[in-house]
């Protein structure tokens, strides 16, 4: 990524030291409701993920049980059901088709409360199929370029599958070491910490892979909540950090996460 | 002495340089009257007595050769008598009195001739027969002007110091006066002056060279700041600047700040600094009187102006004088060199990343000068292209240039400009690049007038101009670009009432101009869809004044006022915002239309109790105003995509009071001097930012400030001595700084990010006799404050943390050893000098740590990236990243 040269620079430049610290957290613990979910206009099966917050880095999340949890828009209410039970993900129950256009409303009933969160599906686009190059050192591929980082009109998601567990050699290890799961984003913002953001993982992948690109529409109020949620994330530990906060939410009673309903558009093709 | 007559016919000139030469020869001699020696003199000056005298008494006098009758013939004859007999005899009856003063016996007239000799007794406290002594102190080598000398009268124990333009004015009863003239880094002159009517006279001082041991005998340096009315502030001359371990090779006048106790850098690499809890923006930095508004080069690792161009620095951390307004905590108050009057000269330094060069000289000898200097990186050495692939340019540079004109002795003109740049840019193909660069345009225009013996003033006109730019395409011409500028005209007047009251007055109106970024596309369709950021435009009017009165011979004061009015003028678009911060109107105010007006009274009052001669205790209080705000929620400490806006409608003026208590004295009989100050400060007002506030490219900026109080308090103390082999200050500060601001960390109280409660600064510089000096700057800081999680949720496959209060946690601590060693070739009798200087920034190699992170995977060979692929389940680590370690620096320095 062109952003991340002058990053590179200046770690050179001025002997920038990186080092892995033991950093005891300080401050009250907090158990708060964590709510991961986003619908969309496909045929399938909608999940919504709730877990508690975790108190430690890398700390496996607490699953939340036994909730009642519904999502509705003007016409209908849709109940969801927890599968693999206790695993704290609900399901709609049937196959259930997010509409452009339409208000959606998430409850959840949980000890004694009741959480809830509103949002609204704005329409999708076609794109333009992201990038890729050659890499330096092997006959592998990386993705160079998935869209415009800025974008006032149209913001949006993009979720890059990548699966290469068939292409011959590679399609007897481990089939999750084949595959990769990449987000990018479009934001309506720019931000000093996004175009001086640290370096990204880079992912190799080799001729053959089958790349899946989902574009998801973005809300207004999703898109705040994801460049927020990218600042404290993806955005920082380079050198241009902004003010650290929480990351804001559409749930109420004091529970996280963002509730979002999304339009997709897929492209798929093949690296040759 | 013979060769010195036919050298030197002049009288005056002969024994002058007769007292220079003696006085170099002898100063670190004690002072023993009681030596007996023998004296046989036939038909001698006392001159030549004087100087068998401390011959063989190994002792050193003192005296101006113009008041003492030098040339008077004397026949003395003596066997094994005491120095004092032998002085009782010959001096008294010459009339002339001796004193011994340090470590030199200083000659004066007859107190009763010199008291006596013009005016009978009972005018001489007769205000009708009072006159003035003024006129400039000046480098006697360069003609240059000398800010902060010391004008002091013995027989009153009186003193003044010259103005910002080297000029002082002294009312006195007339009479005859010892008067001495001091500066560090100078040597003191003594002279006497017969005051039978108003006298315009400006003093020359030679500078101290440190090589021959010479040393300052003036006991008047180490008083200034017990003499004067001044609190919080601190000056650092050129001499001091020399001795400052510099950065890779140069000294850099903004980062030194950070010896200052109640001066807060912000750490390894940068340029930003906070000053008795204020925030960075909070910094006024003037060149010539002109503003700066981002002073660092390659994002703070160097700062603007190169050091060869810089004349003096003097440092305000509060009890602003009234002529200073606009910023809340501190002004940085950089004065250029104005170029030799006498003598043309060069010099220069070359160092791995920079190289500096300056030129000056006369135009018209002892009329006009010129200065000019200019500082470019020298960073090509890293092959950043073969490293990169594609060409990456980083280049800064700073062009600095003086013309100095003195029509006559009542008129001087200046002219000064600055420009400096920082243009990074990569290539992306053979005719294309992107990239960022900023740049500051900086031109003063000066008239110094002297109206008569009492009234000085000096009128000048300044502009600066700052503009940030971020590159998209430059081929293409397209680019985000802030900017920020003001064009000023200003008058000061100085009136020295008399004695005892000087008073000081003086106008500016200014014009101020910003843009809070916009984008440019040389494409038509981009440019129509692309947000418009209102610019804005507004008048600044400012009327100041104040009195500095000696009430009694202990008790002094300084009161006065300074009244800004800000007014805001079309064209722009305001929004109206409500209680959350939602646009409920949008307002289009045409050219020149005035939409908001802020009048405010400052008060500036000080005083001063001396205690004895060497110790004094001071108070201050003083108001400050402040229009213009940085707008920026960044915690780094580097400058980036700088956006400024001023009050108006929406953001209302930043207001400090601050109280300061201090106690000033010299340490029993030494050179070192002691200061503590206490300060409370309150700020009004106080911007801060809604969380991850849209401060780029958002039409709705003033929708993300939020505003409040902050407070800050604390207690400085330094130790310093500034003569000698050996100088240098120890200071230690403690301080707080809180915010409350409506909108953040749920209204709670919380400490600033630049809350550092302990700050310990050690700057010493130890110069040899022969060829080398060696300083060193060690700091001990508290770590700043910092936000880090309480917990952590996982959304989208990613860990995004959970915070409870805002900066709930603070860095380690911070310290850093910076030595410097210099060897300077000998080169004797001659003009050329030149010097090598080692530096070792951070010697011991300390990280510093100036950030915590929580969101990274160990890769290859310990490197730390953000993990991308969400389905592999790759442990987080926390990780801390310090830069600048050891960083050591060899530098070419030489001077004609």
């Amino acid at each position: 990524m062109k952003k991340n040269i002058f990053l590179i620079f200046f770690l050179l430049l001025i002997y920038a030291c990186e080092k892995k610290v033991d950093w005891p957290l300080k401050g009250p613990q907090k158990d708060l409701i964590v709510v991961d979910g986003i619908i969309v206009d496909e045929q399938k099966v909608q999940t919504i993920k709730i877990r508690h917050s975790v108190n430690k880095l890398n700390e496996i999340p607490v699953p939340v049980t036994g909730a009642v949890v519904n999502i509705s828009d003007e016409d209908s209410t849709y109940i969801l059901s927890e599968y693999p039970a206790n695993s704290g993900n609900y399901n709609t129950n049937k196959y259930f088709i997010a509409k452009v256009g339409k208000h959606y409303s998430l409850l959840i009933y949980y000890n004694n409360k009741v959480y809830s969160a509103k949002t609204y599906m704005v329409p999708g686009y076609q794109f333009r199929q992201l990038e890729y190059t050659k890499d330096a050192g092997d006959d592998n591929y990386h993705i160079s370029s998935v869209a415009y980082p800025y974008n006032t009109v149209k913001p949006a998601m993009w979720e890059i599958l990548l699966d290469w567990s068939h292409v011959p050699g590679y399609n007897i290890a481990d089939s999750l070491k084949n595959k990769a799961r990449i987000i990018d984003y479009s934001l309506s913002t720019l931000d000093v910490n996004e175009l001086f953001a640290p370096s990204c993982e880079s992912v190799s992948f080799p001729s053959g892979t089958i790349i899946t690109e989902r574009r998801y529409s973005l809300t207004t109020e999703h898109v705040e909540f994801l460049r927020a949620m990218l600042s404290e994330t993806n955005w920082n530990g380079g050198l241009f950090d902004s003010s650290p906060a929480n990351v804001p939410t559409n749930l109420s009673q004091g529970a996280i996460g963002f509730f979002g309903a999304c339009s997709v558009t897929t492209i798929s093709l093949t690296v040759l | 002495m013979a060769w010195l007559k036919s050298k030197f016919p002049c009288s005056n000139l002969r024994f002058f340089l007769f007292a220079l030469l003696f006085f170099i020869s002898t100063t670190s001699h004690p002072q023993d009257l009681s030596k007996k020696i023998t004296l046989k003199l036939k038909n001698c000056s006392l001159a030549d007595v004087l100087n068998e005298i401390s011959k063989l008494g190994k002792i050193n006098f003192s005296y101006s050769p113009q008041v003492i009758p030098v040339d008077k013939i004397l026949t003395v004859k003596v066997k094994d008598e005491t120095i004092k007999e032998i002085l009782d005899d010959i001096l008294i009856k010459n009339e002339i009195d001796y004193n011994i003063i340090e470590n030199q016996v200083v000659l004066t007239l007859h107190s009763d001739i010199a008291k006596n000799d013009l005016l009978p007794k009972d005018t001489l406290n007769n205000s009708k027969n009072r006159f003035s002594l003024y006129g400039y102190v000046k480098d006697r080598s360069t003609g240059e002007i000398l800010i902060g000398a010391i004008v002091y009268i013995k027989e009153t124990n009186l003193g003044t110091a010259t103005n910002s333009y080297g000029f002082y004015s002294l009312t006195l009863p007339g009479g005859n006066y010892e008067i001495a003239i001091s500066f560090i880094g100078y040597k003191i002159d003594y002279q006497n002056i017969k005051l039978k009517k108003n006298i315009q006279k400006s003093f020359e001082l030679e500078v101290l060279d440190v090589e021959l041991n010479e040393v300052n005998i003036s006991p008047l340096d180490y008083e200034t700041n017990i003499m004067t009315n001044q609190l919080s502030n601190m000056k650092f001359t050129t001499r001091v600047l020399a001795q400052l371990p510099g950065f890779v090779g140069d000294v850099d006048i903004i980062r030194s700040l950070e010896v200052v106790p109640g001066i807060n850098a912000y750490g390894d690499g940068s340029s930003l600094f906070y000053v008795r809890g204020g925030n960075s923006d909070q910094n006024l930095i003037l060149i010539d009187e002109a503003p700066i508004f981002n002073p660092s080069h390659l994002f703070g690792f160097f700062t603007v102006l190169a050091p060869d161009a810089v004349k003096d620095v003097a440092i305000y951390k509060g009890d602003f004088p009234s002529n200073y307004g606009g910023r809340l905590s501190s002004v940085i108050d950089i004065k250029s060199k104005e170029g030799n009057m006498r003598d043309f000269g060069f010099a220069g330094s070359l160092s791995p990343f920079t190289s500096n060069l300056s030129f000056e000289g006369p135009i018209i000898k002892d009329k006009c000068s010129f200065f000019i200097s200019g500082r470019r990186s020298n960073l090509e050495w890293l092959k950043l292209t073969n490293i990169f692939s594609n060409s990456l340019a980083l280049v800064f540079y700073d062009l600095n240039s003086k013309i100095n004109y003195k029509l006559n002795d009542n008129n001087r003109f200046f002219l000064s400009f600055y420009t400096g740049m920082d243009d990074f840019s990569r290539a992306t193909s053979a005719n294309d690049s992107y990239g960022i660069a900023w740049n500051n345009l900086v031109g003063t225009m000066r008239w110094s007038h002297i109206f008569n013996n009492k009234l000085f003033s000096n009128t000048t006109f300044y502009s600066s101009d700052y503009n940030y730019f971020l590159y998209i395409s430059k081929s293409l011409n397209d680019y985000w670009k802030s900017s920020i500028s003001n064009a000023t005209l200003k008058s000061d007047f100085i009136y020295y009432l008399n004695l005892k009251n000087t008073i000081k007055s003086g106008f500016e109106i200014g014009k101020h101009f910003s843009n809070p970024g916009n984008v440019h596309f040389s494409d038509t369709y981009n440019q129509s869809h692309a947000p418009q950021i209102s610019k804005y435009y507004s008048w600044e009017y400012d009327f100041y004044l104040n009195n500095e009165q000696e009430i009694t011979k202990k008790l002094s004061a300084r009161y006065g006022f300074r009244i800004p009015v800000w007014q805001d003028i079309g064209p722009t678009t305001i929004f109206r915002f409500n209680d959350n911060y939602e646009v409920i109107d949008t307002i289009h105010f045409k050219n020149n239309f005035v939409y908001s007006t802020f009048v405010r009274l400052e008060p500036r009052i000080n005083v001063k109790y001396s205690l004895s001669a060497n110790s004094s205790i001071k108070a201050s209080f003083n108001r400050t105003t402040q229009f213009i705000q940085l707008l920026t929620n960044s915690t780094s400490p580097f400058t980036s995509l700088d956006v400024w806006a001023p009050s108006g409608p929406n953001i209302k003026p930043q207001i400090a009071n601050q109280f300061a208590l201090g106690y000033f004295s010299r340490i029993f009989k030494t050179k070192l001097f002691f200061s503590i100050e206490t300060y409370y400060k309150k700020f009004e007002n106080a911007v801060d930012y809604k969380d991850h506030a849209n401060m780029l490219y958002n039409p709705l900026i003033e929708g993300e400030l939020r505003f409040g109080k902050a407070w800050s308090y604390g207690t400085e103390l330094m130790i310093r001595k500034n003569d000698g082999k050996l100088t240098g200050w120890l200071g230690y500060t403690y301080s707080r700084s809180f915010k409350q601001i409506n909108g953040v960390n749920n209204n709670h109280t919380f400490p600033a990010f630049y809350d550092r409660p302990h700050n310990v600064s050690l700057n010493l510089a130890y110069y040899t006799e022969k060829y080398w000096s060696f300083s060193l700057n060690w700091f001990l800081i508290s770590g700043a404050t910092i936000t880090t999680p309480v917990g952590f949720y996982y959304y989208n496959g990613g860990s995004v943390p959970i915070y409870a209060d805002k900066n709930n946690d603070r860095l380690p601590l911070y310290h850093r050893l910076d030595l410097s060693i210099t060897y300077k070739f000998k080169n004797p009798g001659k003009r050329f000098q030149q010097n090598l200087t080692f530096t070792l920034y951070n010697a011991y190699n300390h990280e510093n740590i100036i950030s915590v992170n929580f969101n990274k995977i160990s890769k290859d060979s310990n490197q730390y990236v953000v993990p991308s692929n969400l389905l592999e389940s790759n442990g987080l680590v926390p990780t801390t990243i310090s830069v600048i370690g050891i960083m050591p620096s060899l530098s070419y320095n030489f001077k004609f």
